[in-house]
């Protein structure tokens, strides 16, 4: 082999992970690596020498290397610290690309996501189980504006439903219920990039059919994969309540005093800043900020859902910390931070108050 | 010893979750800044200093090597475990004991970063060090080091900013040196501080802070000689002016930079600062006007308080010229007589072109320090061939000049051959203390002295 440039991955891949000067700069942002008390392995430099060793034909793909490009959250954080201006997120995001494109297996919840895609038309969750969290005689107002549930609404039905009962008093929704097609956000996120491609366009499709003018979506992920894609105006549920609160058709009452932590999204500040004005808005409601190594990315329920050390690690520290703080519940500004949060306490058996923003407001109003 | 044996013998110590036994995640510890590699066999993260003696009396007893690691941050190799064994990272010993306010001074335990430590401080106090200019670096890495950076003019290096330290010996003693004040015994703190984790394991130390500058001003000057800058040095300890930093791209840094602009050659671009009081300003900052006005620069740029910030941010076009180059770096720190730095610059200049590698080089003129990067591809395994042969001919050239290596950022693994040229005496000295103190020779083999 000597001489041959042996590689799995593709050049532009390997220029990238040569660029590394381990300065560690990333490792100093990365929420995995911080909350790890510094855990080497979990943060964005190490990812960048374990995929150039293998890149190079140094280390052998293994099922443990194949497990550990699942890792990172994909919060992006690393990407604005790293000096020499390498896009981390998007080698981790090639790097399993990569590995899915010449048939190597991904963890096995990874790896049952194009079946389950072809079968049920979900990436996660059941689709008997898609519209089961719209109330049985639920016939939403027919506006021009969707509330796209998404895959996770199969998983976690309360958080829809909170969303729905939140928005519909002064939004005229729309909801597509158990029709609704997957996006393919976690698809891509996982490296299935071409059946991420096809869902999209399939749901594009059936999107344009109700000629939307606004789609609001309770998962940053969806939300960033449908932004890339559409020009229609896509917006989270925080901010659509927070426009609601705005315009004033969204009040809230102070029933009681509560204490609660806030843990916030990496990758789109303006959903922290809203959020914490829609909750300073309520009287009686306090709020505790967590610090920085509790922040989301993005693809955090992914990783969580590949099996990731750190994800689990992170959200086990979110909510110790948690109750150490006396909290009475612990607030998450995304619905998929949240349903991760909610297996990890029911795995751990720590017992905290868990919520999303929608199901909190939804006791205010 | 089996990698089973290792993991049940240290989780006894530590508890399961915080040693790494096997794997792919080992890997996450074969590496820093610098081109050496080196995995371990076990890592081991204690909390307390009787972790770390109970780690160290472990580790010596089984005759098992153990590499001290902060952030990893260093560019000599001076976490990278050559020899395997243990790795102890030093992360979870992350406690601030206690800001001293009133004394201007912060006990804290070794895993602490800079960048922690000063968000931890009032509004009056910092801890100026920052040698990655990240905040990334522990304390028990620069203490470890003596690192330096471009503010050692003003706050000198690690070595200065240290009042008392913990050590953890190789045997497991844990031996409390130095004192809130500075005192007669001060030189057994200065032992260990600087020599690299060879002879202990620093785990606690007490820290001097000092006030936020009053007042400050910056100017960004372009040179046509880097003569020049050297000769501002000369001139401004003369004359009096307490230049906190003065810190120097060389042109191999800035033609990038000006190739894309299409601008002149520029020989170096300076960023000096000021700190001080009104009074000190008042005095310094006309003089220091114009004493560079007389060094008749190419181009001048001054700015005051917060705004020296994004003078200072300047020094990042060498992760520009990084970038461009597409290569990555390796790393030879020098510190000579302030009338050899010019000749040296001039050897930087020949191995780049002898040796055709690209090189980044930035030099203080107040700490007759040089810090050269040769860049290259790592892909390219004839250039690293090159890289060796690059560093060895400066090297040498600093070494015929009456210097030494590793100032500021450490000897490591990357400088030691060049070390013990340069200081045979201090690394026979070294050899024989290190054989008192860890008789085993367990602790950060081949680090700073070859033997082991």
């Amino acid at each position: 082999m000597e001489g041959e440039n042996l590689t799995i991955f593709p050049e532009h891949l390997l220029t990238g992970l040569n660029l590394c000067i381990r300065c560690g700069a990333c490792n100093s942002v990365c929420p995995l690596y911080l909350a790890g008390d510094g855990m080497e392995s979990h943060g964005p430099r190490s990812f960048l020498q374990i995929s150039k060793l293998v890149g190079e034909g140094e280390l052998e793909i293994t099922i443990e290397f194949v497990e550990y490009v699942y890792e990172c959250t994909l919060c992006e954080l690393c990407d604005t610290a790293c000096p020499v201006g390498i896009n981390i997120s998007q080698m981790i995001q090639s790097v399993r690309g990569s590995l899915i494109d010449q048939g190597y297996v991904p963890p096995p919840p990874i790896a049952s996501m194009p079946t389950r895609f072809w079968e049920e038309g979900l990436s996660v969750g059941a689709r008997a189980r898609k519209g089961a969290w719209l109330p049985s005689k639920h016939e939403p107002p027919a506006g021009d504006k969707i509330f796209f549930a998404t895959c996770l609404s199969s998983i976690a039905p309360e958080s829809a439903t909170a969303a729905l009962h939140l928005l519909k008093k002064s939004v005229e929704l729309e909801t597509i219920g158990e029709q609704e097609l997957c996006c393919g956000a976690l698809l891509r996120l996982a490296g299935y990039r071409y059946l991420a491609q096809d869902a999209l366009d399939n749901l594009m499709e059936q999107l344009a059919s109700f000629n939307p003018s606004k789609i609001i979506v309770p998962v940053v992920f969806c939300l960033e994969n449908l932004r890339e894609r559409s020009d229609i105006e896509i917006v989270h549920v925080v901010e659509a309540a927070f426009d609601a609160m705005r315009s004033g058709s969204l009040t809230f009452k102070s029933s009681k005093k509560l204490r609660v932590g806030l843990v916030k999204s990496c990758d789109i500040p303006t959903l922290n800043d809203k959020s914490l004005e829609l909750l300073s808005s309520i009287d009686g409601l306090d709020v505790v900020e967590l610090p920085a190594w509790s922040y989301c990315g993005s693809g955090c329920f992914l990783s969580f859902y590949a099996g990731s050390e750190g994800v689990r690690e992170q959200f086990t520290r979110i909510l110790m910390v948690s109750t150490e703080l006396n909290l009475e519940a612990i607030v998450f500004v995304d619905s998929s931070f949240y349903v991760v949060a909610r297996e990890v306490a029911r795995e751990s058996g720590i017992k905290i108050d868990v919520l999303d923003i929608q199901q909190l407001l939804l006791r205010f109003l | 010893m089996e990698s089973d044996e290792l993991l049940n013998l240290f989780s006894g110590l530590v508890g399961r979750k915080n040693v790494i036994g096997d794997g792919l995640r080992l890997l996450s510890y074969s590496y820093d800044a610098s081109q050496t590699r080196g995995a371990p066999d076990i890592v081991v993260r204690p909390s307390s200093t009787e972790e770390v003696s109970e780690i160290l009396r472990t580790a010596n007893e089984a005759k098992l090597p153990v590499t001290p690691r902060g952030a990893g941050t260093s560019l000599v190799g001076g976490p990278v475990p050559i020899h395997g064994g243990v790795i102890l990272d030093t992360l979870r010993m992350d406690e601030i004991i206690e800001i001293d306010e009133e004394n201007s001074m912060a006990t804290l335990k070794c895993g602490v970063t800079i960048s922690s430590l000063n968000a931890s401080l009032g509004n009056g106090l910092v801890f100026p060090l920052d040698p990655d200019g990240f905040g990334l670096s522990t304390v028990g890495g620069i203490l470890s080091e003596d690192s330096a950076c471009s503010f050692s003019p003003m706050y000198g290096s690690a070595r200065d900013n240290v009042l008392a330290i913990e050590v953890v010996t190789a045997e497991g003693k844990v031996l409390e040196l130095g004192g809130e004040y500075e005192r007669k015994d001060r030189n057994l703190v200065d032992l260990f501080i600087g020599s690299e984790g060879i002879l202990g394991l620093i785990t606690k130390a007490i820290l001097k802070l000092w006030p936020k500058p009053e007042m400050r001003a910056a100017l960004f000057v372009k040179f046509a000689d880097s003569s020049d800058p050297l000769k501002l040095a000369n001139e401004a300890e003369r004359l009096g002016i307490g230049i906190a930093g003065l810190h120097v791209l060389y042109h191999d840094v800035l033609e990038g930079q000006r190739q894309a602009q299409g601008e002149d050659y520029v020989d170096c671009a300076a960023i000096v600062e000021l700190r001080g009081d009104e009074i000190c300003m008042k005095s310094w900052l006309p003089k220091l006007k114009d004493l560079v006005g007389r060094l008749e620069p190419l181009e001048q740029v001054e700015a005051e308080m917060g705004e020296c910030d994004e003078i200072w941010k300047r020094t990042t076009v060498i992760y520009d010229a990084i970038k461009g180059q597409g290569a990555t770096a390796s790393f030879l720190s020098a510190s000579i007589a302030r009338d050899r730095i010019r000749d040296i610059l001039q050897k930087v200049d020949q191995a780049s072109m002898r040796f055709n590698l690209p090189t980044l080089t930035v030099f203080h003129p107040l700490l007759n320090w040089i810090l050269t990067a040769f860049l290259f591809h790592p892909q390219e395994k004839k250039e690293h061939g090159r890289v060796k042969k690059a560093s060895d001919f400066l090297s040498k050239e600093v070494r015929k000049e009456g210097g030494t290596l590793g100032f500021g950022t450490g000897v490591g693994i990357s400088m030691a051959e060049h070390f013990s040229k340069s200081a045979r005496d201090a690394t026979s000295l070294l050899e024989t203390l290190k054989g008192v103190l860890d008789p085993n020779m367990i602790m950060n083999p081949g680090k700073m002295i070859l033997k082991r």
